[in-house]
């Protein structure tokens, strides 16, 4: 990919998926806020005041051994964790990671630092720091997150994971119950989000690992038409999960985020060349 | 058939609101604890709350509400400090308020008191202490067997001097049979306040066994076990199980 290519796009948001995202960014913090103030006899109105763990679907995923050993759940996990895993789960089979790439506020919390990434090191540069051979391997790096958190909560019963959870940790700094673990995650991932976009996404979420998996069954895939593509890589530097989409067909990546980053509605310059689509071709 | 970004934000918020009101109104979508225990299921209390359910995240004013206790009766079994609504007080932070003693006072304790109180049957197979005051009220009622009296005289917290630095206690009035020696703790393998992870070392449980329960790397020997798990703001009771198992294992 060479500097001319680069220059030859600007990046262009799809606005859509940003107000998503921020509304899910802000709806969490107001809960997570107003969480806190209840122990204090204030509350927003008309507003949950549910704990994070309650609303975290991955809170779901570590409580299913002993919601089937047992019929209980793990210690801070509630119906409504449960609930949200499953809603998930069909957002997945359906659309593809999308809670990744439309609703986690972490995932947001990450793009936003990678804005200031970029301006830092240029688009060429930014989110291409390690190299390609060690990258593959370090993908899979999460798929051992995700089995020792499920392993451990099993054994233990307790959320082990809240000890080094950097999403509860974003929204409960400021108070007691974030565990130093989680700071110290959130503080390496913040920067980490300067040279790499969505580190804690590619190398270490373990709920991205679990609907990770759905990219290669999912409905709605995201497809390149051959025929009519130019070749000048442009989905390539776009996507931020640094999938070589010029490369495939249809993307099956366990990494994807069904962003739309790379598809003809965004960044790819020729219409209908790379698309979000059902069905065979 | 394609889909563009706009239909999608749609769907996505859809399906996910869509199912939470969908789950809110079956009445499943709980987002915390119901704070309703689990009842017996089988004899003549076969329909009754069950005082082993008890969680931690109750408050006082819910046990009292729950099982019909007298919330003063709580307030004083428990001594809880003064100028603190007892009606409110979690018994999660029994452990908090009573971290410097010897025996651990927390969620195990109100289940055992509630359940003596009642005259409700309780395993008590494993070590669950009361502070004297809680005892005195349990004999005042005058439903313990003898059972249940003996096992009270042993396991009434032993009044040390870190006790002694509780506001919340008064020492004067601690049973001669409950104090119990500094040397009887180091001998009794049991998992308790007290107990720091050296203590865990010295019975014979390896280190990675710790670092495997604890799910993280253990802290420093001499760290007080109960004094690491409170600080991380959760019970010490859950931990507790898993590590007593691995000292018995060590037998």
């Amino acid at each position: 990919m060479s500097g001319d290519i680069l220059k030859k796009f600007t990046r262009r948001r799809i606005w859509i998926r940003s107000l998503v995202q921020i509304f899910f960014f802000g709806l969490i913090a107001l809960i997570s806020v107003n969480h806190t103030l209840v122990t204090t006899g204030k509350e927003i109105p008309f507003l949950s005041s549910a704990s994070l763990h309650a609303l975290c679907p991955f809170g779901g995923v570590v409580t299913i051994y002993q919601y089937a050993s047992a019929g209980t759940f793990v210690q801070k996990i509630h119906e409504s964790a449960f609930i949200l895993m499953l809603i998930g789960f069909l957002l997945a089979i359906m659309f593809g990671p999308v809670f990744c790439g439309w609703v986690c506020p972490l995932g947001t919390f990450q793009e936003w630092i990678a804005g200031l990434g970029r301006k830092l090191f240029g688009k060429r540069r930014y989110n291409h720091f390690i190299p390609q051979k060690i990258d593959r391997w370090l993908r899979y790096l999460r798929y051992a997150v995700l089995g020792w958190v499920v392993y451990m909560t099993a054994v233990t019963g307790t959320l082990v994971f809240s000890n080094i959870d950097p999403y509860f940790a974003l929204f409960n700094f400021w108070t007691s119950e974030v565990a130093i673990g989680g700071v110290i995650v959130l503080g390496i991932i913040i920067a980490a989000s300067l040279f790499i976009e969505r580190p804690w996404c590619k190398y270490a979420c373990p709920y991205g690992a679990v609907i990770g998996i759905s990219n290669l069954f999912r409905i709605f895939r995201i497809r390149r038409n051959e025929s009519t593509c130019n070749m000048d890589h442009v989905c390539d530097i776009t996507c931020p999960m640094n999938i070589k989409v010029s490369e495939k067909h249809i993307v099956r990546d366990h990494q994807c985020i069904s962003c739309l980053e790379c598809t003809s509605e965004a960044h790819c310059p020729v219409a209908g060349t790379v698309d979000f689509a059902a069905g065979r071709n | 058939m394609k889909l563009t970004s706009k239909p999608l934000a749609v769907a996505i918020l859809v399906i996910l609101f869509g199912g939470i009101m969908a789950t809110t109104a079956m009445n499943w979508w709980q987002t915390e604890s119901s704070k309703v225990p689990a009842v017996y299921t089988e004899g003549e209390l076969a329909g009754e709350y069950n005082p082993a359910d008890i969680r931690g995240s109750y408050t006082f004013g819910e046990v009292s509400e729950l099982f019909d206790i007298p919330l003063a009766d709580l307030g004083a079994a428990f001594q809880i400090p003064a100028g603190t609504d007892a009606a409110t007080f979690e018994l999660k932070s029994l452990e908090t308020l009573y971290a410097g003693l010897p025996q651990e006072i927390g969620t195990s304790s109100v289940r055992l008191f509630t359940a003596l109180y009642k005259g409700l049957p309780y395993d008590l197979s494993e070590d669950t202490y009361l502070l004297p005051q809680a005892v005195e009220i349990l004999q005042r009622q005058g439903q313990l067997s003898a059972e249940q009296e003996e096992y009270l005289m042993g396991h009434i917290m032993g009044m040390t001097a870190n006790a002694a630095a509780q506001p919340a206690i008064e020492a004067t009035s601690v049973p001669a049979a409950a104090t119990q020696t500094s040397s009887e703790q180091v001998t009794d393998r049991t998992v308790k306040g007290s107990t720091t992870f050296q203590d865990l070392l010295d019975w014979g449980v390896t280190q990675a066994e710790i670092n495997s329960i604890l799910g993280e790397k253990m802290p420093a020997a001499e760290t007080v076990i109960k004094t690491f798990y409170t600080d991380k703001g959760l019970e010490f009771s859950t931990i507790k199980t898993s590590l007593q198992a691995a000292v018995d294992k060590t037998k």
